[in-house]
């Protein structure tokens, strides 16, 4: 572990006295107290985060300035200035991550970061093309050759750093050129939307990532991008159950589609312990059988007290499931 | 008065600074371990999703309760009533004192959700009940009711926001109080009240009864140096003293001198004195003060288009935070851009330091753990 992956923290008075509380007691030895104690006298103050966030608010403000400067010259050079400085951006971010060859050190304190900032320049990567494409049409009607590029670029820098979230821009951005190819947004203009085909894809995409990220897992390469491709997969499959149930004839079928999610999503998180997974699962959860009960339940008290007793039982499941996963 | 214990609070606090420490590699995981395993809790503390989780589902249960109650108990007019807004202040008071009885929560979402929307509602109710009776304004009896309800949350509930919203009702009391009267000495009174409690916190910090509080009064303190500073800025002082003015952004008004002064001098003292004093918080303050003043006199100077004006102080910025961190790279009268605790002089390597007596450690913390649970039964804190 280098310098760079340590985290920082403003030490006060009181961590002085704890320090020597604990020194007093023999759980720290008295070079450490001495150490901690040199650090509370602050004899050497860092000003890294400070200037840091000078540096910081100085590009935000020359961004800023170069926008306001494209919005007013619009008509002219300014959508060109603008598309440029998101491509640019896009770029920074992604040539600032520095790869890890060591999967075990995501989650410390700089790779994190890293990880949200190409995150971030891979949804800028999308605004920018979205926008270029608006603005001067380079792939003709082609829309969903945003998400292409956007996957082609996130996913092979999400293998070469071990980026999680630049995985998961990828996995969206292929999953939105799979919706738009399949219901393209001339249709969807003219108020057509085969909402019943959008269906099939999302579950068959989500079901196709689950299949992708059990294989990583049960062939021992890239392990800690299963959970990431669980979860995009998840977000896929209950988006499509819900819109099913929400707007299909067969709302049983998709009922039961949900169910089958939901145990699946409960399984999974108290298999591999984790708690996002959890969450997610009781929220799609949630709002399948609140949809469900408020079009049964007509009265408005009713609904209320359901919505509180709801409320209620999920905290108490979110109680429980903890306490389970920390005795596991 | 504390709804907690204070070990409980002390030792959370403990364990707290223990793991910072492991991070820093101060001390060991072992030694961790052996300390956390000493100064064991009942509390119940989450971690960050799953609080922010339980804080919605809190709100949502909440404000199903109050339609419950308003459509259980309906007004001639249909509307809600004072009484509902109280109703379901007393009841979320008495769930949250029940969940810290029964459940030892803390910082766990739930109780922050019943805190938070219970007082505000108390306070909401309360004003509009007694503003009529007495002929005053709302605001003016929301305040009165805010001050004595967030400080005693405050202190029971070792809450910060609440300390904030303390803190807040007081200016606004100040404020509502002094407005018709004498306008003109408010900024003034804002500024000697806020220097004021900045001093007083400054003799209270330090403490040890008021230890447990610490976070509390820290925030408080970062409030007076942000109030003080208002105080003096030359945006804030038009706004209060005649606010309709505002609306012609580029209308120009007579400043006073001391104003204008104050609106640059105050940051920029805060700066000094935070790297002469090596104090972080007031230098941080200070440097975004820095940054309000200077959108503080782009509002008054609007020669320079709003996008020169954004490039010139965006390279500006750029240009001095690098240079100061090349500077910096090597240490120089105490600063430095590396971060700290590794780049320490005379470091002592870890693996040197953890050589302790197990058996001796064990033994301690098994002993800090009877005495901490003897601390709970006579009531009183550990005392480190």
């Amino acid at each position: 572990m280098n310098n760079k992956e340590q985290s920082y923290k403003v030490m006060d008075s009181t961590t002085n006295d704890i320090a020597e509380y604990l020194a007093s007691h023999h759980f720290i030895t008295p070079v450490q107290r001495e150490r901690i104690a040199r650090l509370c006298s602050n004899e050497v103050f860092s000003l890294r985060d400070e200037l840091k966030w000078t540096l910081w608010a100085g590009i935000m403000l020359l961004i800023g300035g170069i926008v306001a400067y494209g919005g007013h010259t619009i008509n002219t050079t300014g959508q060109r200035v603008l598309i440029a400085l998101l491509f640019i951006l896009a770029g920074a971010a992604f040539v600032s991550a520095k790869p890890s060859s060591n999967a075990q050190l995501t989650h410390l304190p700089s790779a994190q970061i890293a990880n949200a900032v190409v995150t971030l320049g891979g949804f800028v990567l999308g605004f920018a093309l979205g926008y270029w494409q608006y603005a001067y049409a380079p792939f003709g009607s082609a829309w969903e050759m945003i998400g292409v590029v956007v996957a082609l670029v996130c996913v092979p820098i999400a293998y070469w750093y071990n980026l999680t979230g630049a995985l998961a821009v990828g996995l969206v951005g292929m999953g939105i050129a799979i919706a738009v190819a399949v219901a393209p947004l001339t249709w969807i203009m003219q108020g057509f939307i085969p909402r019943g085909d959008l269906i099939s894809v999302g579950i068959a995409y989500g079901g196709l990532l689950v299949v992708v990220g059990a294989g990583l897992q049960y062939f021992n390469i890239y392990r800690h991008f299963t959970t990431t491709y669980m979860h995009t997969a998840a977000h896929f499959m209950y988006i499509a159950a819900l819109a099913g149930l929400m707007t299909e004839e067969e709302k049983v079928l998709f009922f039961l589609i949900l169910a089958l999610l939901t145990s699946a999503g409960v399984w999974y998180a108290r298999k591999t312990r984790a708690f996002s997974v959890l969450l997610t699962t009781l929220v799609y959860c949630y709002l399948g059988i609140a949809f469900v009960v408020s079009s049964v339940i007509t009265e408005p008290t009713l609904q209320t007290i359901y919505i509180i007793l709801t409320c209620a039982a999920v905290m108490v499941a979110l109680f429980s499931f903890r306490k389970s996963f920390k005795e596991a | 008065m504390l709804a907690y214990h204070p070990y409980w609070l002390e030792a959370y606090s403990i364990t707290q600074e223990a793991e910072q420490f492991t991070r820093l590699r101060l001390i060991s995981v072992e030694q961790f371990r052996t300390i956390r395993a000493a100064f064991t809790n009942p509390l119940h503390v989450l971690r960050t999703v799953e609080r922010v989780t339980l804080f919605l589902f809190g709100c949502i249960a909440i404000a199903a309760l109050f339609f419950v109650l308003v459509q259980v108990s309906p007004t001639v007019d249909g509307e809600p009533a004072p009484e509902h807004f109280l109703a379901t202040g007393i009841l979320c008071i008495v769930g949250l004192e029940l969940l810290i009885r029964y459940k030892k929560l803390f910082r766990a979402g739930i109780e922050e959700a019943a805190l938070y929307a219970g007082v505000s509602a108390i306070i909401y109710g309360g004003a509009h009940a007694v503003a009529p009776a007495f002929h005053s304004t709302v605001l003016l009896a929301a305040s009165v009711i805010a001050v004595p309800l967030f400080a005693i949350t405050a202190i029971r509930y070792v809450d910060r926001l609440c300390a904030l919203a303390a803190w807040t009702s007081v200016l606004t009391l100040l404020y509502t109080s002094l407005a018709d009267t004498h306008p003109y000495s408010f900024p003034f009174t804002l500024g000697l009240f806020s220097a004021a409690v900045y001093a007083l916190q400054g003799r209270t910090h330090m403490a040890k009864q008021l230890r447990v509080w610490r976070r509390c009064i820290e925030t408080i303190r970062l409030a007076a140096l942000v109030t003080f500073y208002g105080a003096g800025n030359t945006f804030v002082i038009h706004f209060l003293l005649e606010p309709g003015a505002l609306e012609i952004a580029s209308a120009p008004i007579e400043l006073l001198p001391l104003s204008s002064l104050s609106t640059f001098a105050v940051p920029l003292a805060y700066v000094l004195a935070g790297l002469m004093q090596r104090d972080r918080a007031l230098l941080r303050v200070g440097l975004v003060a820095e940054v309000l003043s200077l959108a503080t006199f782009r509002y008054y100077n609007q020669s320079l288009p709003i996008e020169h004006a954004l490039i010139i102080l965006g390279l500006s910025l750029m240009v001095l935070s690098i240079g100061a961190i090349q500077v910096l790279k090597t240490k120089k009268t105490g600063f430095t851009f590396a971060p700290v605790p590794l780049q320490l002089p005379e470091e002592v390597p870890l693996h040197g330091v953890v050589l302790y007596d197990r058996f001796t450690v064990q033994k301690d913390a098994v002993h800090a753990f009877e005495s901490g649970k003897r601390h709970v039964g006579s009531g009183a804190s550990l005392g480190w």
